[in-house]
């Protein structure tokens, strides 16, 4: 194949944003057109300069192409969407029951999210699987969060010379938990966003809702205290079920819309919406200014993956 | 598809499952490259597209079922996908089929000169 094909198929390559599997399918059906294109072209007389620039200006702009076929390829099937829901479904029902403290049930949601997302991943990341990836993380940081007062005293021990205090299995347990749990993340999100920031987006959806949430719970006691605070935090849970929901719903449009336009508005609105709401709900002194802010850091996790994909198109 | 300025390209465009759902009926098999030629050779060149169009039309066909696809080894060891009609596309074909000749005979008769 001559370099300036190879070149022009590399550059549909790259805004094709689809599973690597798929886009190597696509590639192969087009380089097969351009093979025999060029035996055509070349047949009836042109020299191979001229056969490569008619072949490729007869077959359009490259991004305009790899839109099209982004289009044609993109849409996930039902049992995708279905797939695609299910995790916020299920954290829905759990708000839903006021169950999200029973031990019983948080632990059998956290080890099927776990499960699944490992599972999904490892055969071949379909983007159904991201969704499931998103909630797979949050034990990890809410662990991380319930060990902070631990870690904080360790660090302050070692510092200030002396030694871990008893149990120090606990502070070390907790800091290889955090640090392999924010290394998992953050090269998931690398791996996602230099397929396509959908992806990415997707996997990081629940964080600004639930993020927001274990803030106003920990203002209320805690996620491990009880009595009255708590049950005040127990009354969001039906505005928590509804948010869910509403991810849900986005998750659905991310995976069955054609135009990628359409998947990120979805991600984005519900994502930026869903964490100013849960900061309205939870929050009564909060101002127009707070729900700005609320905003502007939920779509700044959102688009931070975009960063990353970047950086990975790049290198 | 999307045509040039020889006509609306709407009208291209609204028919172009018609057109591959036909000729791949028509061969039984056939790929990408092949069918851009035929259309241009049964057209006489008058359709005209950026050919790289033909091959999203292709999946989105091959998405509802209307057609299959398969990759087949083809002499030199090169691989070609190829489609074949599905019953699905096959039934959707005659009612589109049946749907233009309607639709054209229609358009033909009104726009006969009156009193011709």
């Amino acid at each position: 194949m001559p370099a300036e094909v190879d070149s022009y198929l590399s550059e549909v390559r790259s805004h094709l944003h689809l599973d690597p599997s798929v886009e190597q399918r696509v590639i192969g059906e087009l380089s097969s057109h351009f093979d025999d294109k060029l035996r055509d072209l070349r047949t009836e007389g042109m020299s191979e300069r001229e056969a490569v620039r008619e072949a490729i200006a007869s077959f359009g702009g490259a991004r305009s192409i790899a839109r099209l076929l982004y289009r044609a390829h993109s849409r996930g099937t039902w049992v995708e969407t279905f797939l695609a829901c299910q995790p916020h479904l299920l954290a829905a029902a759990l708000f839903a029951a006021h169950q999200w403290r029973s031990p019983l049930l948080l632990g059998l949601f956290s080890a099927a999210l776990m499960g699944i997302a490992v599972a999904g991943w490892l055969r071949g990341r379909p983007a159904w699987v991201h969704s499931w990836a998103g909630y797979a993380f949050f034990p990890l940081l809410v662990l991380a969060w319930l060990g902070r007062g631990v870690l904080a005293s360790a660090f302050t021990a070692v510092a200030a010379g002396g030694r871990i205090p008893a149990p120090a299995w606990q502070p070390v347990a907790l800091l290889v938990l955090c640090a392999s749990g924010g290394v998992l993340l953050v090269r998931a999100l690398r791996l996602a966003a230099g397929r396509d920031w959908v992806d990415a987006a997707l996997l990081m959806l629940p964080q600004p809702v639930f993020g927001a949430w274990l803030l106003a719970v920990e203002r209320f006691g805690g996620l491990t205290s009880d009595g009255l605070p708590l049950g005040d935090a127990l009354r969001w849970d039906p505005a928590m079920a509804r948010l869910c929901l509403l991810l849900a719903a986005a998750s659905a449009f991310a995976i069955r819309a054609r135009s990628r336009f359409v998947k990120a508005a979805a991600i984005l609105a519900a994502g930026i919406g869903g964490g100013a709401i849960i900061v309205r709900v939870t929050s009564t002194e909060a101002d127009l200014a707070g729900l700005a802010v609320a905003s502007l850091v939920s779509g700044a996790l959102l688009a931070a993956p975009a960063l990353l994909g970047g950086r990975t198109r790049k290198g | 598809m999307e045509a040039h300025q020889l006509y609306d390209a709407d009208l291209l465009r609204g028919n172009t499952d018609s057109l591959l759902l036909f000729l791949i009926n028509e061969r039984g098999s056939t790929y990408g490259y092949e069918l851009i030629k035929e259309i241009g050779r049964r057209s006489k060149g008058y359709f005209r597209f950026r050919e790289g169009t033909v091959y999203p039309a292709l999946r989105k066909l091959e998405a509802d079922s209307l057609v299959r696809g398969e990759w087949r080894r083809i002499a030199g060891g090169q691989e070609r996908r190829y489609y074949v009609m599905t019953p699905k596309g096959r039934a959707l074909l005659r009612r589109k089929i049946e749907m233009w000749r309607k639709f054209s005979s229609a358009m033909t008769l009104v726009l006969k000169p009156a009193g011709g």
